[in-house]
């Protein structure tokens, strides 16, 4: 169909745009008062915010809340399979919990312990790198080049499936692998408990510095610039002024980081299972609470006891998290009995200056 | 129809009209442009030795900005500051102002040109270690710590004893008034102790220069008006040099013991309030001091006449005759003496510029592109439609760039060629005593015809009559322009009143069509 010239338009439609022809052919199609002017209307609006939020409920329901229910439920029974028969769901109370902790097979322990190492391991350079690049980055007098690349190439990883790099390490490692070869060694890298640990944490690292770089960088970058100036200005040293203004300011971004880092870190598996072909690494040094609860489900399918474990390790990242939380945050908000320090050194002074002009106003 | 497309299309912002790879390469070419006139810049200022005069505390010696991407932002700043002044910058937003003040402060990098403070060379010098204070416009108060730590924070730096930072803490508090909200965070301040607070910081460092950038324009009028005397009484109480930006000529007037007026980089006067006030250099400082703003008339000057633009006609007086004629004399001097010296400084340039391959080349190369540009647009017939538009903006385009580089050649040389045409005008207007002018008048040198006042009397219609409680602007057509007088309230006045106007000859001004520079 040909367009229409601008001339058939009518002065309405004229200045408006191709798109905005189109909307008001439609809209003037399904009004209901044609012609007139639409008149002001209540509307309830809230009807289309929950419409919208069904398909996340649905899928939470079915998905998540069912499930973390059942593992709940489960956690209190006898629930395995023997042989070909499946035993139970019967109740048996804290029997399951109580096996946990007691039965010297399960060394739950150890298992926390790699976790946790790996965790720390890749934690601690990833938050350390993180935050030099964010300050690199960040920083307007260094005049950095190409930033936005470096932010983009530290960010790649990311984007690679975890068990990908399970797979490539585990070639790149392996006794005949690359790394050896390069370097004419005939290291067994996945015999050794801390060069498998190591590659974990490294790997973890690598996938996740990026991330938390442009994590940190957003929060660095909310800071208003007058406050660094001010600090220039009062003759703050670049680390002073890192520790005393930038950090603290930093802090809910930086424990944001932190948290969501550990509860990640805390549910370890892909990476390690896939570098270890799912054996833990020697002596199992470097299965994980996540590996372990895995072979528990598939190998034993005893789910009763899964779910203990499930249970505790759930109740075990809500306690870190709110730990995390509590001991960093107050640290620049003061608590009521700092407050109260405050108050009175405040008063003193007070009384010491403007009363009495006494300026040895100590006693 | 294409046509007016074409029109708006032009008038887009560049970075609308072109694409991203364009816009990068345009990007690049500014930012090579601005080196290269940071260098010249820096090359032509090493030939200078500066020196700080003795009795000036802070000296601005030929200060010029010159951004990576070529930007000028500031040109030529030269002051000097003497110890317990309060100077204010003063001047439309992007003059050029802030840029100077973080340049003393040490934000920014100075291109070219000296700043000394107390004698001693600062270009290179810390900003911490220049023995200044600063005050934001933001504020610029540390969130997560209370009024007293923000204060403590600096004299922590310069590591005081704990009785010395409470001692001058409390001193500071004491004169802002701020003792009992030392314990609070700045959240819990509302602005105008956020303002004091601000100030507190700055003062606690007992800097000898203290430098304000619009500390006031994130507060409410009438808290602006509070704060503005509590600053002038803090000057006088602590005597320290001060240095204070605002974008308000109303601060500047009430609170400076020195104004400078800027705009787009260039100071436009520097003087005292009442100096700026009523004898402005040129046509922007008089329109931009006083609220509301001078009343400005096309005039034609014959013999000591003014004639206005609706037949009105004014006589000079004989002193305001003798004026005009000795400021010709004086220009005309002052311009064959400027002659004199940018005939030597552009040989001096060519020199230089014969030393330098690299940019001759360079130059020749647009010298070259103009050369074939303008020979096409010889024949404008022949070239394709749009284009002959499209060749005189890339001529106009290359000739500012030619500005740019070159030592300042081309630059020179259309100072040189402006001045010798104003000199031909000048003698011109020598001998037939007659000109276009601009005539300047203040709304209170208007009087009412009513009250006891002399002067030229007018009879006008009131178009608008604002209402300010002590006074009326009143608005009305003279001079062919819509004119504004300051009335006092005491009789009533409406929109369509006739009025009698009684304008006070003597505060007149007459400023240049072509120069723009106040005549008397």
């Amino acid at each position: 169909m040909a367009e229409k010239t601008k001339k058939d338009l009518s002065p309405e439609e004229s200045i408006l745009s191709p798109y905005g022809r189109l909307r008001l052919k439609i809209v003037n199609k399904f009004s209901k008062n044609k012609g007139t002017k639409s008149r002001h209307k209540m509307v309830n609006y809230a009807k289309y915010g929950y419409m919208f939020l069904i398909p996340f409920f649905v899928i939470f329901f079915i998905f998540q809340l069912v499930p973390l229910i059942q593992t709940f439920y489960y956690s209190f029974n006898t629930y395995y399979k023997d042989g070909l028969d499946m035993v139970g769901p019967t109740f048996c109370g804290w029997s399951n919990y109580v096996k946990m902790f007691t039965d010297p097979t399960i060394r739950l322990g150890d298992f926390f312990a790699n976790t946790a190492i790996i965790w720390i391991c890749g934690f601690i350079p990833q938050i350390v790198v993180s935050l030099l690049l964010a300050i690199f980055f960040t920083d307007e007098r260094l005049k950095l080049k190409g930033t936005k690349f470096f932010q983009t190439v530290t960010y790649m990883p990311n984007l690679v499936m975890a068990s990908a790099f399970g797979m490539l390490f585990l070639m790149l490692f392996s006794g005949v692998g690359p790394v050896n070869q390069l370097f004419g060694t005939h290291i067994s890298f996945i015999d050794d408990v801390w060069w498998v640990r190591g590659i974990l944490s490294f790997i973890n690292w690598l996938m996740w510095f990026g991330n938390t770089a442009i994590l940190l960088m957003s929060g660095i970058m909310g800071i208003d610039e007058s406050l660094f100036e001010s600090a220039r200005l009062d003759g703050s040293s670049a680390w002073h002024t890192f520790w005393h203004i930038t950090m603290p300011l930093l802090m809910p971004i930086f424990v944001y980081v932190l948290i969501t880092s550990l509860i990640g870190g805390i549910q370890l598996f892909d990476v390690a299972y896939i570098f270890t072909g799912g054996s833990g690494g020697p002596q199992m040094t470097s299965n994980t609470i996540m590996m372990y609860l895995y072979s528990l489900v598939t190998n034993a399918q005893d789910f009763g006891l899964s779910g203990a474990v499930s249970v505790f390790l759930f109740l075990i990242t809500a306690v870190l998290s709110v730990l995390v939380y509590k001991t960093l945050i107050p640290n620049y908000s003061a608590t009521k009995a700092e407050a109260k320090a405050r108050k009175k050194r405040m008063n003193w002074l007070k009384n010491a200056y403007s009363e009495g002009g006494n300026e040895n106003g100590a006693d | 129809m294409a046509e007016e497309q074409k029109k708006v299309e032009a008038k887009k912002p560049v970075s609308k009209r072109l694409n991203f790879f364009q816009r990068k390469a345009l990007e690049k070419k500014e930012m090579r442009m601005g080196k290269r006139m940071i260098a010249e810049e820096k090359k032509r200022d090493s030939k200078i030795t500066y020196t700080s005069p003795k009795d000036a505390y802070v000296s601005l010696q030929r200060i010029h900005k010159i951004y990576d991407n070529g930007y000028h932002a500031v040109h030529d700043f030269s002051i000097d500051i003497k110890q317990h002044e309060f100077i204010v910058f003063v001047g439309p937003s992007g003059c050029g102002k802030s840029t100077t003040l973080r340049m003393v402060a040490g934000l920014e990098d100075i291109s070219a040109g000296a700043l000394f403070i107390d004698g001693d060379y600062m270009n290179d010098v810390a900003p911490k270690d220049r023995g200044i204070a600063m005050v934001f416009q933001s504020y610029a108060l540390y969130p997560h710590l209370t009024v007293y730590e923000n204060m403590a924070y600096p004299l922590k730096i310069m590591h005081l004893s704990k009785a010395e930072i409470d001692k001058r803490i409390m001193d500071a508090a004491n004169i802002l008034q701020i003792e009992p909200l030392l314990d609070r965070k700045p959240k819990a301040l509302s602005g105008g102790q956020r303002q004091r607070v601000a100030l507190g910081r700055a003062i606690v460092r007992h800097a000898k220069v203290l430098l304000m950038d619009e500390p006031l324009s994130n507060l409410d009028a009438k808290l602006r008006v509070q704060m503005r005397s509590e600053i002038v009484s803090l000057h006088n109480q602590l005597g320290a040099t001060t240095i204070y930006v605002t974008h308000d000529q109303t601060e500047a007037m009430t609170m400076a013991s020195r104004i400078v007026v800027m705009k787009v980089g260039y100071v436009q006067q520097i003087g005292t309030p009442i100096e700026v006030f009523q004898h402005p250099y040129n046509l922007f400082v008089a329109g931009f001091i006083g609220s509301p703003s001078m009343n400005f008339y096309e005039a034609d000057y014959n013999n000591g006449v003014l004639t206005l633009a609706d037949g009105n006609k004014i006589v000079l007086s004989a002193n305001q005759v003798k004026l005009h004629n000795e400021y010709y004399e004086k220009k005309e001097n002052g311009d064959k003496a400027r002659i004199a010296e940018l005939t030597t400084l552009i040989a001096e340039s060519k020199r230089d510029l014969a030393n330098d391959p690299k940019m001759k080349e360079l130059l020749d190369s647009v010298n070259e592109k103009i050369a074939n540009l303008s020979k096409s647009l010889e024949n404008p017939a022949a070239l394709p439609e749009g284009e002959e538009e499209k060749q005189k903006a890339e001529i106009k385009r290359l000739i500012e760039d030619r500005k740019k580089l070159g030592y300042g050649i081309y630059d020179r040389e259309e100072e040189k060629a402006k001045l010798e045409a104003e000199i031909l005008t000048i003698e011109d207007i020598k001998k037939n005593n007659h000109q276009k002018v601009i005539m300047g008048l203040r709304p209170e040198d208007i009087h009412n015809g009513e009250g006891a006042h002399e002067g030229a009397a007018v009879e006008v219609t009131v178009t608008m009559a604002e209402l300010l409680g002590n006074e009326y602007y009143i608005h009305a057509s003279f001079g062919g322009k819509d004119t504004i007088a300051r009335f006092p309230s005491d009789s009533m006045i409406k929109t369509g009143d006739k009025v009698k106007l009684l304008l006070d000859l003597k505060k007149l001004h007459i400023f240049s069509t072509t120069t723009e520079l106040c005549i008397f």
